[in-house]
């Protein structure tokens, strides 16, 4: 009887994920359950955007974990609006050699952050967001291209011309 | 009998509308300039496009010039201004279509009415991927439709009539004896506000968050526009969450006041008229955002969404301040401001529907009409419980003080019954296309008062009647209704008139 106990115990062990695996989750996730997730630590995947808001011992980034931080609009087309979350991290963690943050034609460095998930934090009063244990760069940034059509200035110049040579001969009838 | 328009009439309709869009169209050159020292050549080339449609406009003015310059009248005024705020959005999408973040042209017509109504929504794609100078130009349609575009001209080429199209675009005071002047004072305060509210922010930026000086910039110069003409879109697509700092949402807090308040109020403060106290309007608007703020507070204290005080303070009157100043700013996100509910929900709905000061950025019902309605109330409880031979005085201060009179009292009532149906029937048609009461009441709510605060209704896959439905509500809610119905009005007229 110990012994089948024991091997059922070892097959529930071996099966089931340890108590304290870490959540790999969404944006949009802990965005729909919170409270699910508050205190606990999450992983998530995605791009940072905008800006490095580096200060004294800390540096808040804005990681998205939309379409776009896999396929960028240029490349994939349109996929919704953005999803993403402020994430804390330590000034230790952050490095200039990811690359500049994404934003009009960046694709921002794609970056694995383990953290806690501080949901309506009194430290931040009431802000959410992700304060990083770990911070791990998977791809730099890139630039994305962004391609020039001609057609619209030509146009717009074109016609600029003929308002202003109908301008001008409206001041030689008027002279 | 109906009157049917001249061929004059419409000439000059066409004539002061021509020139009005070129002008819109002209306001381009802001963001042109922004996109060649950025380097952005693709919205650049959609932006001289959008210049030279504007200049065309003002070619197509010019050809149908009326030989004699005829004074404008009241009706041609309204008509004038409502239909500027229809085909305005349809010059400013230019832009914002060929940016490539919008599934489809009634997206970005969409997007570009929300600007210029300074109502905030959006359903625009990918913002965070957004070029700088696209994003500039979404926030300068917040500032020209927060002054007025119309107003903007006004500045210039103020004239005879120039009073219909001032008052077409919701605006009641008139600081000065001329309008012109009133225009030109408007676009001063606008001015010093910009310098002091971008320095603030700025400074703030670099300082506080450590953003790099240009970066700061772009985003004070952006927030500043989107917080004192009340319109609420933000260059990051976390709106104000995106700035991590107290300091921030304190300016932004203080610009958002600064927008709600009329611009009497602007004038009486710089003159430091004092007993300002006893205004009316001054009044209405305190006790209406300290109600709000506190049936909201405590909505939220008792769902226990935020467990501290401080917490439960900062952002519940941040929200609150962001609503009924018609602003749409958010420090928390749509999924979490869905889900306050009861008390917390009213007081929400409550601050968006009453709105801010009359003559002022923001939109909804307006302190001045909720303050001339609770008194008209509080009158006839007075009349009917005195002595039927008693007579009540009916006076109130605004500026100065002001004979409540029954023509006042009914047509502010009116406007007040025609926001309160625009409101419903927004929430109707949200609710047709399944939406739950809670969330279709709030988001028709937020159009209709050009507030811009969303709880995920507004989104590019949403129906297009729905979408139709709330560009309308942010048009006719800009306006207040009555520009709307003159050019209703003149339509029919010029089909069943004689």
């Amino acid at each position: 009887m110990i012994k089948r106990i024991t091997a059922l115990a070892a097959c529930i062990f071996l099966v089931a994920p340890p108590a304290f695996a870490i959540d790999k989750v969404t944006v949009s996730e802990l965005e729909a359950l919170p409270w699910n997730y508050a205190d606990e630590e999450v992983q998530i995947v995605g791009e940072v955007i905008g800006d490095y808001a580096i200060q004294a011992t800390q540096v808040w980034i804005q990681v998205n974990d939309d379409a776009y931080a896999t396929s960028p609009l240029a490349e994939g087309g349109l996929a919704g609006t953005n999803s993403g979350i402020g994430v804390l991290i330590s000034r230790s963690h952050f490095s200039h050699d990811w690359g500049p943050p994404g934003g009009y034609r960046v694709r921002g460095p794609i970056v694995e952050v383990t953290g806690i998930f501080r949901y309506n934090d009194g430290r931040e009063a009431g802000g959410t967001y992700i304060e990083a244990t770990k911070v791990e760069v998977l791809e730099e940034s890139r630039p994305i291209a962004a391609p020039f059509s001609t057609g619209p200035l030509l146009y717009g110049i074109a016609i600029l011309a003929l308002v202003g040579a109908y301008a001008a001969l409206r001041m030689r009838v008027t002279d | 009998m109906l009157i049917r328009p001249t061929q004059d009439d419409l000439r000059y309709i066409a004539f002061d509308l021509g020139r009005i869009i070129a002008i819109a169209g002209a306001a381009g050159l802001l963001p042109l300039g922004w996109a060649i020292f950025r380097g952005e050549w693709g919205p650049a080339g959609s932006f001289v496009l959008m210049i030279g449609v504007g200049a065309l406009a003002a070619v197509a003015a010019d050809l149908v010039r009326p030989s004699r310059r005829h004074p404008v009248d009241w009706s041609h005024g309204l008509v004038v201004t409502a239909l500027t705020w229809l085909l305005a959005p349809a010059v400013a999408t230019i832009p914002l279509y060929m940016s490539g973040h919008f599934a489809n042209w009634l997206d970005s017509y969409f997007d570009a009415m929300s600007g210029l109504t300074t109502t905030g929504l959006s359903l625009l794609q990918d913002l965070d991927h957004l070029s700088e100078s696209v994003n500039i130009w979404r926030h300068t349609l917040h500032f020209l439709g927060g002054q007025g575009i119309v107003l903007a001209v006004l500045a210039f080429i103020a004239g005879s009539g120039a009073l219909s199209l001032y008052q077409g675009e919701g605006r009641d005071d008139r600081i000065f004896p001329s309008v012109g002047s009133t225009a030109r004072f408007i676009w001063l305060v606008s001015a010093t506000h910009a310098l002091v509210g971008i320095g603030a922010l700025t400074i703030d930026g670099v300082f506080t968050q450590g953003f790099r000086f240009s970066r700061s910039l772009f985003h004070a110069s952006t927030i500043f526009m989107a917080a004192f003409d009340t319109g609420g879109f933000s260059p990051q697509s976390t709106s104000v969450t995106y700035y991590h700092s107290a300091i921030y949402e304190v300016i932004v807090a203080v610009m958002m006041v600064a927008g709600a308040m009329s611009f009497g109020l602007h004038h009486a403060i710089w003159n430091r008229t004092r007993k300002l106290g006893r205004n009316l309007e001054v009044r209405t608007i305190i006790a209406s955002l300290g109600l709000t703020t506190a049936v909201t507070v405590i909505g939220l204290g008792l769902t226990g969404v935020f467990t501290d005080a401080p917490s439960l303070v900062r952002r519940g009157f941040f929200q609150v301040l962001s609503a009924h100043s018609g602003t749409g700013f958010s420090t928390v996100s749509s999924a979490e401001l869905s889900r306050w509910s009861g008390l917390a929900f009213a007081g929400m709905a409550t601050a968006m529907a009453l709105g801010g000061m009359a003559s002022s950025t923001a939109g909804g019902v307006k302190a001045f009409r909720v303050g001339v309605t609770l008194k008209t109330i509080v009158d006839s409880i007075k009349a009917a419980l005195l002595p039927e031979r008693a007579i009540v005085p009916s006076t109130f201060t605004h500026f100065s003080s002001r004979r409540m009179t029954p023509e006042m009292s009914k047509s502010v009532m009116v406007i007040t019954l025609l926001y309160i149906g625009l409101y419903l029937f927004g929430a109707t048609v949200g609710i047709s296309y399944g939406q739950p009461l809670q969330a279709a009441m709030f988001e028709s709510i937020s159009a209709a008062a050009n507030v811009g605060l969303s709880v995920g209704v507004t989104s590019p896959s949403m129906p297009v009647m729905l979408e139709l439905t709330y560009i309308f509500q942010m048009w006719i809610g800009r306006l207040e209704f009555i520009a709307v119905f003159a050019m209703i009005g003149f339509g029919v007229s010029m089909v069943a008139g004689e």
